[in-house]
Order: C-alpha cells, then sequence, then structure tokens
C-alpha cells in the first residue's frame, strides 16, 4: 500500500488503502414468518451485487434463490420451518460520499474515493467451512444467506408386475362309473278280478337295484386366459438444507426431508391375453414395458442420476 | 476494542468501526442457466475468499439447482457448470420432483481469515 491506514490486528493485516472496496451496509428490516415457502421482496428495484446476510434465532431457514428484476436482486425465496422473526440485511458495493462533517476518506490515485467513514461497512467476524451438525456461535453477528439449500434429489426406480388367472368351470370331459342304478321294469300278470270272477291279463310295473357302467360327465376349472398387470415407478426422496439457528444464538445445519421415498413418476398397464407370461428372472414380463415409459425413465439406469445435488458453501459471519 | 479502527463523532458517539477484516466482492457474475465457464480469480495475496453459487431462478417446489462451481488451486481458476446434465431428462416426473437448472449469480468474496 502506499498511503492510507493500516491496522495489525491478530487476524491480519487491515489496509484502508487506495485498493479497499469493502461492502457497504445498505438497509435492514426483519419479517415474521411461518412454517412455509415466502417470498421476500427487499428492495422495490433490483441492486446490482446486492448481498443479503441474515439472523433468525429459534427458525430454520433455506435460501432457495435470489428474486431478481433486470437491474439486480430485489429479495428473496425462502423456505422456513418453525415460526419465529426473521432479521435481515443487506449490503452492497461501495459509492463515494460528499466530503462534509468530519471522519476519514481515502481516496485512490485516480481521485476515486475507496473509503469514507460515513459508510458502515461489512465486517467479516467468523467463517467456516459449511459447519454440518457442529455448532458455531453467531456472538450476535448475522451471516451471510447462503445457498446450502440446494435441493437434493434422490431417485429410486420401482418396476413391478403381476398376473392372475381366469378361470372358468366346465365340463372337462366323462368317465365310465360301475354304480348301482334304479331301473324300471314291468310284466303281465294273470290277476282275479272279483268283479268279473275271471283271471285277466294285467300290466304290473316297479323298481329294481341293478349295477352296471354309466357314463357320467367330469367337471372343473379351466384356465382360459390371463390378465397381466406391470407398473413402474419412480420414487423421489428429496432434501433441502436449512441452516438452524438456536435460540441460544449458535447455529448449525440440518437436512429437512420435504418427500420421502414419494411417487414422481408412475405408469401401469393392464391387459387379458390368453397365453401364459414368462418369468424373466426379475418380473413377469409378458409384453415389454410400454416403449414411452422406456424412453423417458431409461436415465435413471444412469448412476450419475441417482441422486442430484449441489455443492456446499462457505458460512460467513459478518457485522 | 483491541484493534482495529473507529471513528468518533465529536460527542464521542462511534460513527465507523472495523475492528477485524476486509471484505472484498472479487467477482458478482450472472451466469445463464445452461451456460458453463471459468474465471481466473485475482485474489489479494493475504485474502481468503469465498464463492457461492446463487440460484435465480425459483418457484414454490424449491427444485432449481445452481450452477456447480470448482476452483482450481493451482491456476486460481474458479470454473462453474450446470449442476444438472439436461431439464428434458427429468421433466416427465412430478413438478416437485423435478429439478430444473437455474440461473446462478455466482459472488466470490474475498476476505482476511480469521487467526487459527
Amino acid at each position: 500500500m502506499s498511503w492510507g491506514v493500516e491496522t495489525q490486528g491478530i487476524f491480519g493485516r487491515l489496509p484502508i488503502d487506495q485498493d479497499f472496496d469493502n461492502l457497504i451496509f445498505r438497509k435492514q428490516g426483519s419479517r415474521w414468518l411461518s412454517t412455509g415457502y415466502h417470498v421476500l421482496t427487499l428492495e422495490s428495484r433490483g441492486v446490482a451485487s446486492l448481498v443479503v446476510a441474515a439472523r433468525h434465532p429459534g427458525l430454520d431457514v433455506a435460501l432457495l434463490s435470489y428474486t431478481n428484476d433486470a437491474y439486480g436482486t430485489t429479495g428473496v425465496r425462502l423456505y422456513v420451518r418453525g415460526s419465529g422473526r426473521f432479521y435481515w440485511r443487506t449490503y452492497q458495493d461501495a459509492y463515494p460520499l460528499p466530503a462534509n462533517g468530519w471522519g476519514m476518506i481515502v481516496y485512490s490515485a485516480s481521485g476515486k474515493q475507496t473509503f469514507h467513514s460515513d459508510h458502515r461497512y461489512a465486517d467479516v467476524k467468523n467463517s467456516r467451512y459449511y459447519i454440518g451438525s457442529s455448532r458455531l456461535p453467531m456472538r450476535g453477528h448475522y451471516y451471510l444467506l447462503n445457498s446450502p439449500a440446494t435441493p437434493t434429489f434422490e431417485y429410486e426406480t420401482q418396476n413391478n408386475s403381476w398376473y392372475y388367472d381366469h378361470r372358468s368351470w366346465e365340463q372337462t370331459g366323462t368317465r365310465q362309473v360301475y354304480r348301482q342304478v334304479y331301473e324300471y321294469n314291468c310284466r303281465y300278470e294273470y290277476v282275479y278280478d272279483y268283479s268279473s270272477g275271471r283271471y285277466v291279463n294285467q300290466r304290473v310295473c316297479g323298481y329294481s337295484y341293478v349295477y352296471k357302467w354309466v357314463t357320467e360327465p367330469t367337471y372343473g376349472y379351466v384356465v382360459v386366459g390371463y390378465t397381466v398387470h406391470a407398473e413402474a415407478k419412480v420414487l423421489c426422496t428429496k432434501y433441502i438444507t436449512l441452516v438452524r439457528h438456536h435460540a441460544d444464538d449458535y447455529v448449525s445445519e440440518i437436512r429437512h426431508r420435504t418427500h420421502n421415498r414419494a411417487t414422481a413418476y408412475f405408469w401401469a398397464t393392464s391387459y387379458y391375453d390368453s397365453v401364459s407370461p414368462a418369468w424373466n428372472g426379475e418380473s413377469w414380463v409378458y409384453h415389454q414395458f410400454n416403449p414411452a415409459y422406456q424412453g423417458h425413465l431409461k436415465w435413471l439406469a444412469s448412476p450419475s442420476y441417482a441422486g442430484i445435488t449441489g455443492h456446499s458453501n462457505k458460512l460467513v459471519m459478518l457485522r | 476494542m483491541s484493534f482495529g479502527i473507529q471513528v468518533r463523532a465529536p460527542g464521542g458517539d462511534v460513527t465507523f468501526e472495523l475492528t477485524s477484516r476486509l471484505t472484498t466482492l472479487i467477482m458478482s457474475r450472472v451466469v445463464g442457466r445452461n451456460d458453463s465457464g471459468s474465471a481466473r480469480l485475482n485474489i489479494p495475496g493475504t485474502m481468503d475468499f469465498v464463492a457461492q453459487a446463487i440460484p435465480l431462478d425459483g418457484d414454490q417446489h424449491m427444485r432449481h439447482v445452481p450452477h456447480r462451481l470448482t476452483y482450481t488451486a493451482s491456476t486460481r481458476t474458479l470454473s462453474w457448470a450446470p449442476a444438472i446434465s439436461s431439464d428434458a431428462q427429468v421433466s416427465e416426473l412430478e413438478a416437485w420432483a423435478s429439478p430444473r437448472r437455474s440461473r446462478s449469480r455466482i459472488v466470490v468474496f474475498g476476505y482476511m481469515p480469521e487467526a487459527s
């Protein structure tokens, strides 16, 4: 550094010189939030390079994205768990202020104002590679609202197929049975008739038992066809990562599962066929699955799509 | 205050205080949803830095995925690429399960590392 102010602190060199370009405080606010998805508009017109910092004791918060217009950032989309007050501050690039009153101004050689003590400059208090489940003390500071919230998608495919028979009760054949049967038989006898005083030849009928071979039908269930069901499912487990700001002013990271093996895609078919399906070692495949299904879901077989994750960010605390 | 700079008004009020480290915006850049690229970071030698890819698109399904960042220390190069290979491949899934590429704002801050 060729001019300016330099302080040697325990955290390192602090030069306020011609290259100084700390972010400056812009404004702050708070809003009561409860569990759910929220869009917070912080600026009526977008600000380029706007940095958003947050505190939310007692709440779990995930930054989903910034909202923006043609000029820059206008706000944030958040997912919140719990209910409580969310405090935010915004920071932006420094801009020159008029030189009046008291304080200190630093200019570069070209006359650009690089420091003005009337600005409230961002001051990093701590930083950590993403905190995980460990607890990091906030000590009243804000942290840069970053996006560990990147959703994580884990997919699982399930194919299932089964069939059942269609049966009909019908005659399947005949069999010979040797059985006792009644037989009706008649004969003529001479019977005395008192009215006429004569014997008359009269027909007399009756039953008798006989054993003989008879043919009778046999019945049984006959499989006349098959109904084949096939279904394919994609199950998805989805997580977002939240920053938990404990009421005692520590922060830690928690993973929040928004969907647990929920069906994200379902395809099913059912058809009748008179020919028996075949076991292919995995499922009862009769016809190939719907080609459309195969086209849509082919990518899931690729290991690179087993899960979709973003990257983790560093946590930076500001004052 | 044991170190740093304070500026006080005549009444004694602290109007400005800087106690520890600088924050320097090294890069702020919006990249399109299908863009990938890289940039060499010019980070002052004593500084640490933090790089974030903040998604700019979003909806209530919470499914937008920002770019994946990779930093190569030897060349001081920050690279970015969409974190999912294609929107089209997952478009058949239910909306909540169908990740979307997002535009990202890649922000890199430089700051003094903390004492360890």
